[in-house]
């Protein structure tokens, strides 16, 4: 079975569809996404609808999370929309409407599935927090403290923009990387896919796709998103503070 | 819910998209129903839009056009793609806002477009529905010729409180569909597809010259606006539409033998023999037939005031309406497809040497300038009152040279040097208005020689001859009284234009002193 793992689309919209294109190209049977739909692009009310109408499973990243916390309170979404460093998700939660709001109530936090004998875990940052990242750099011991009581054949995780695979400790980890945010340098949006088999150990590997970012630049000046800096995303960067 | 416009969200209730080349509807609703949309719909209809404009496109210039509907018969007038007004040609609210218009000349028919629609409409469960009407044109010529198809579009309306469904429906359409927003005007689109000028044949931006450009590529350029002119003119000159034509094919003609005395020393001399001939036979023809338009369009006033009898009035529209006939029947001669197209596209190609070609165009223009300015301030140096009327038309000459010299490098400078042309041309045609009342002079004069001695009203007719006479006099007189005024300001005009279109840094211009401004054809 082959399962295509999304993560942190960040409300990109064309590269939401040339993932899912090119998922849907390389024989994908199901496609996850380990949260942060949205947040920092300008297409959040396109990105949930898409994934809604697809029925395309989901959970909860700490965009989400924040933005059930907070969104929908007219007062404080007010206050947020004041401060340079919240006025996105401020922005973001003023796109959506009562439906779109319904479903991300309905989104778990992390997942646990099983995929051919093997069980996958899948959540945004680790199993202990959304907030947490996880880099290649990850040892053995440090796994071992994230997962806590947890025992999953593969650790399916976003948050950090990084995508890798590794397999540690007989765990395969793999971080899906951004579809709509990447920050490596590479422009390109990635996502994991992972092959299991019943008799074999897991696969996973990393695809790096092309979109149109002219299209979400364009986009982000045209509908004066806060926060948001196209000459970043075009580059595939992040700088701190920004 | 977002604010329109703090979301930056387009707020417009109409945005049509390109269909992609060979692609239909249909699989954009594979798309939209993939998506969660629902379509349902399909009526379809078919019209036919007869476009307007006046000879120089003032409706267009105003983002306006007028055009009438079959079936239906109904005459709109439209601002912007949107209907203002309409109903019928006499009243009406209609006749009132083309009255408002002041439009100098008749509407004259442009385009003739067919369109086929198909209406859909598309929506989600909990959002506000949007009418999608895809369209399919085709254009044809005012003067027949085969349909050329234009492109498929994509229109949707909606109400403007929902710009944020608008703008998701947009993103899909884009991201899944491929199709893209445009700014689609069908009036545009079709003189474009049957390679027609756009009304007023503005210059394309490809005929403009650049800052960057050598004085190769200007000259091609200027003696390419004349060649497009010519081309955008020649229908209507020979379909006799508007008087108009006729002028604008005269002055390009002008402005291109100009243009080719002027630039003589960086063309190939045998290509420039040859094409200032043919030219010459042009301006000629065109200039029979321009004169005598401009003395009928004065001839009802004047032999209004004069009190004409009837039957010379009679007997003088006659007569020059038969010699105008004459002059267009030779004009026609010269206007025939194969010789006017070879001599059209021999200005559109002539080449040009190395050396001083090479040079750029920045750097030329001000010595240019200035030596056509010198030539009008040694014929202006005279006290107006003493000028001869060959003087003042030599005057003229020289700063029509200095007008076109200007004009040709206007696209270098600011919108000052603009300005200070426009002050040039008032005086231009101050002076063209008396050597029009000169002209108009002596035909009357040479009319009456023609008068046969054994016809009954002779007498009669000399006479009101005499008076016509005395009237142009009486108007050059005039003009030469406003050109006292005018010509006083003359010196300074020219001042300010050498200072807005300041000497280059660097070595003394070097532009060969070869060309030399002639009697303007």
């Amino acid at each position: 079975m082959r399962v295509a793992f999304l993560s942190d689309i960040h409300a990109n919209f064309p590269a939401l569809i040339r993932a899912l294109d090119s998922a849907k190209r390389r024989g994908a049977d199901q496609v996850i996404i380990a949260g942060d739909l949205v947040g920092g692009g300008p297409h959040p009310l396109e990105v949930i609808r898409l994934l809604r109408d697809r029925g395309c499973f989901a959970i909860l990243g700490n965009v989400e999370r924040k933005l059930l916390e907070r969104g929908r309170d007219p007062k404080v979404l007010a206050r947020m929309a004041r401060k340079k460093g919240k006025a996105n998700l401020a922005w973001t939660a003023l796109q959506l409407g009562a439906e779109e709001w319904a479903w991300l109530e309905g989104l778990p936090t992390q997942r646990t599935m099983t995929l051919a004998d093997r069980t996958v875990l899948v959540v945004h940052g680790s199993p202990r927090a959304d907030t947490d990242y996880l880099f290649p750099s990850l040892t053995a011991a440090a796994l071992r403290r994230w997962l806590g009581d947890a025992n999953p054949d593969i650790l399916v995780c976003g948050h950090s923009h990084i995508p890798f695979t590794r397999a540690i400790d007989g765990v395969r980890v793999v971080n899906c990387g951004s579809v709509g945010r990447p920050v490596d340098g590479d422009p390109r949006g990635s996502y994991a896919l992972v092959d299991c088999e019943s008799h074999r150990a897991p696969t996973a590997r990393i695809v790096r796709f092309n979109y149109p970012v002219a299209h979400a630049l364009a986009d982000l000046r045209a509908r004066r998103v806060p926060g948001a800096v196209p000459s970043e995303v075009a580059a595939g960067i992040k700088r701190k503070g920004s | 819910m977002a604010d329109a416009r703090a979301s930056g969200i387009p707020a417009s209730t109409s945005v049509t998209l390109a269909l992609p080349p060979r692609g239909s509807f249909a699989r954009v609703r594979q798309h939209l129903e993939a998506s969660g949309y629902s379509v349902a719909g399909g009526e379809r209809q078919r019209w036919d839009d007869f476009y307007f404009d006046s000879h120089a496109g003032q409706l267009t210039r105003r983002g306006r056009a007028v055009r009438r509907r079959e079936p239906g018969a109904c005459l709109q007038l439209l601002e912007g793609g949107a209907v203002i007004a309409e109903g019928g040609e006499g009243s009406g609210p209609l006749a009132g806002q083309l009255t408002a218009l002041d439009l100098e000349g008749p509407l004259l028919f442009q385009l003739r477009v067919r369109v086929e629609e198909t209406n859909w409409l598309i929506g989600r469960a909990t959002a506000t529905a949007f009418v999608a009407s895809c369209a399919r044109w085709r254009f044809r010529s005012p003067r027949g010729g085969r349909e050329e198809r234009g492109p498929s579009t994509l229109t949707l309306r909606c109400d403007a409180a929902e710009p944020r469904e608008l703008a998701a429906l947009l993103t899909v359409l884009r991201d899944l569909g491929g199709l893209v927003p445009v700014d689609f005007d069908p009036v545009r689109s079709g003189l474009d597809r049957l390679a027609l000028p756009q009304p007023g044949a503005p210059i394309p931006p490809r005929l403009r010259v650049a800052p960057a450009d050598s004085v190769a590529d200007a000259v091609a350029k200027i003696l390419g606006q004349q060649a497009y002119k010519l081309r955008a003119n020649i229908d209507g000159a020979a379909a006799n539409l508007d008087p108009e034509y006729v002028h604008d094919m005269r002055v390009a003609t002008r402005r291109a033998r100009f243009a080719l005395r002027r630039f003589a020393p960086v063309l190939a001399p045998e290509a420039v023999a040859e094409v200032r001939e043919s030219l010459a036979t042009l301006a000629a023809q065109l200039g029979a037939v321009r004169d005598l338009d401009v003395f009928l369009s004065h001839l009802p006033e004047a032999l209004d005031r004069i009190a004409a009898p009837p039957a010379f009035r009679r007997w003088l529209r006659r007569t020059l309406r038969r010699r105008r006939t004459r002059s267009r029947d030779d004009l026609l001669a010269t206007l025939t497809p194969p010789a006017f197209t070879a001599l059209v596209s021999r200005l559109e190609s002539m080449p040009a040497h190395a050396g001083e070609a090479l040079r750029p165009a920045r750097e030329a223009a001000p010595a240019q300038i200035r030596r056509a300015g010198k030539k009008v301030l040694r014929l202006a140096d005279k006290p107006p009152a003493s000028l001869t009327d060959g003087e003042l038309h030599a005057l003229r000459i020289a700063c029509k040279g200095l007008r076109y010299t200007c004009e040709f490098f206007a696209d270098l400078y600011d919108d000052d040097f603009a300005t200070r042309i426009r002050a040039l041309v008032a005086v231009q045609d101050c002076l063209g208005a008396h050597q029009d009342a000169v002209i108009a002079s002596e035909a009357l004069a040479q009319l009456a020689t023609r008068l046969s001695s054994r016809s009954t009203w002779r007498d009669t007719a000399l006479l009101a001859i005499g008076a016509l006479r005395q009237l142009e006099r009486e108007r050059a007189r005039a003009e030469r009284d406003r050109y006292a005024d005018l010509g006083a300001r003359l010196p300074g005009v020219v001042r300010k234009l050498r200072r807005a279109s300041p000497l280059p840094d660097g070595p003394p211009d070097t532009v060969p002193e070869r060309a030399t401004n002639g009697p303007d054809g």
